[in-house]
């Protein structure tokens, strides 16, 4: 396992929790893929999933931050827009076989998601639960059960 | 020049002692803000207060670099390519790095010339490839075979 969740990982936003230990699931089956050498297909196939989910999780993020007025809204997209431009343009890079999934790629992906969930996520989480926003979902897991 | 693990403790050492002071974030962003008429203008938009609070981690981040831990030099290839979006040229690097260091002499009570060779040595990867990564943001990203 690449990346473990731990609770210093919580947001203490649940919803948005449970989307970001998808993230670090997926990050975590393409560390498995790459050591147990199940192939470029494999890979190529859990980052598309990684690149699909992460466009959808920056999405729910931004909505929130619009509706709660997020002063760092700015900020935080353009980090948002960054990584997901270098995800897209990987992605189809391995899916075109032009590139390949490797250890460097895996590690940047650990170390972007928990840097910007420790510094990034944690800011903005602070501000949603002052300005009201429900730390425990009414429906556990709504998110996650529409996605699988 | 090769960093070795005591200049590392040592570098952590010393970061440790100037962050303790209270004014070192605030010494180096005023200085950096001054020491050029053009900086103050890519801030106009930044919550300094954030961008304080994440020196530090960029900091270690940096020093990572040193003994070449996977993806570091993605991450902080990455970084430039953000950096770049804000057109900051090369020479700006050198400058953050020069006023760093004053802030450092300013806040580190041990601070001396080794010490100082010691910052210098172990950000010159990190500020080398930030520098380097100029005028890449709208070019494929780099370390990726
Ligand atoms: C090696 C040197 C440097 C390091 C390690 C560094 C690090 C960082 C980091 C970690 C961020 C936050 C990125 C994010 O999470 O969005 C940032 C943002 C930024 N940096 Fe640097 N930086 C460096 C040099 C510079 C220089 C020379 C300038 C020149 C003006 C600069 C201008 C900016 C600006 C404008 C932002 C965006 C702030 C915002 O509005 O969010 N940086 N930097």
């Amino acid at each position: 396992m690449l990346i473990e969740w731990s609770d210093d990982l919580s947001v203490g936003i649940q919803e948005i929790d449970e989307q970001h230990k998808v993230l670090v699931s997926l990050v975590n089956d393409m560390h498995d893929a790459i050591h147990e050498h199940h192939g470029s297909e494999a890979t190529a196939d859990i980052l598309q999933r990684l690149a699909e989910y992460t466009k959808i999780h920056f999405a729910v993020e931004e909505s929130l931050f619009r509706i709660f007025d997020y002063p760092g809204y700015e900020a935080h997209k353009k980090q948002h827009d960054e990584l997901l431009k270098e995800v897209i343009e990987l992605q189809e890079k391995v899916s075109s076989g032009k590139s390949s999934v490797s250890f460097q790629l895996l590690h940047f992906l650990k170390m972007w998601l928990t840097q910007h969930i420790l510094d990034s996520d944690k800011e903005y989480s602070e501000y949603l639960l002052n300005s009201g926003i429900k730390a425990q979902s009414a429906k556990s897991g709504w998110f996650k059960k529409l996605w699988h | 020049m090769a960093v070795t693990e005591d200049e590392i403790l040592q570098f952590h050492a010393s970061l440790d002692r100037a962050s303790a002071n209270p004014v070192f974030l605030d010494a180096f962003y005023d200085s950096f803000m001054s020491s050029s008429k053009d900086i103050p203008g890519y801030f106009e938009h930044t919550d300094m207060g954030r961008l304080k609070r994440k020196l530090k981690s960029s900091l270690h981040m940096m020093t990572l670099l040193v003994d070449e831990s996977p993806g570091v030099d993605m991450y902080v290839a990455h970084l430039s390519r953000v950096h770049d979006s804000y057109r900051i040229p090369a020479a700006l690097y050198q400058v953050w790095l020069d006023t760093l260091i004053e802030a450092v002499q300013r806040c580190d009570p041990l601070f001396d010339r080794n010490l100082e060779s010691i910052w210098r040595n172990v950000l010159s990867r990190g500020i080398a490839i930030m520098a380097a990564g100029v005028g890449s943001h709208a070019s494929p990203m780099p370390f990726v075979s």
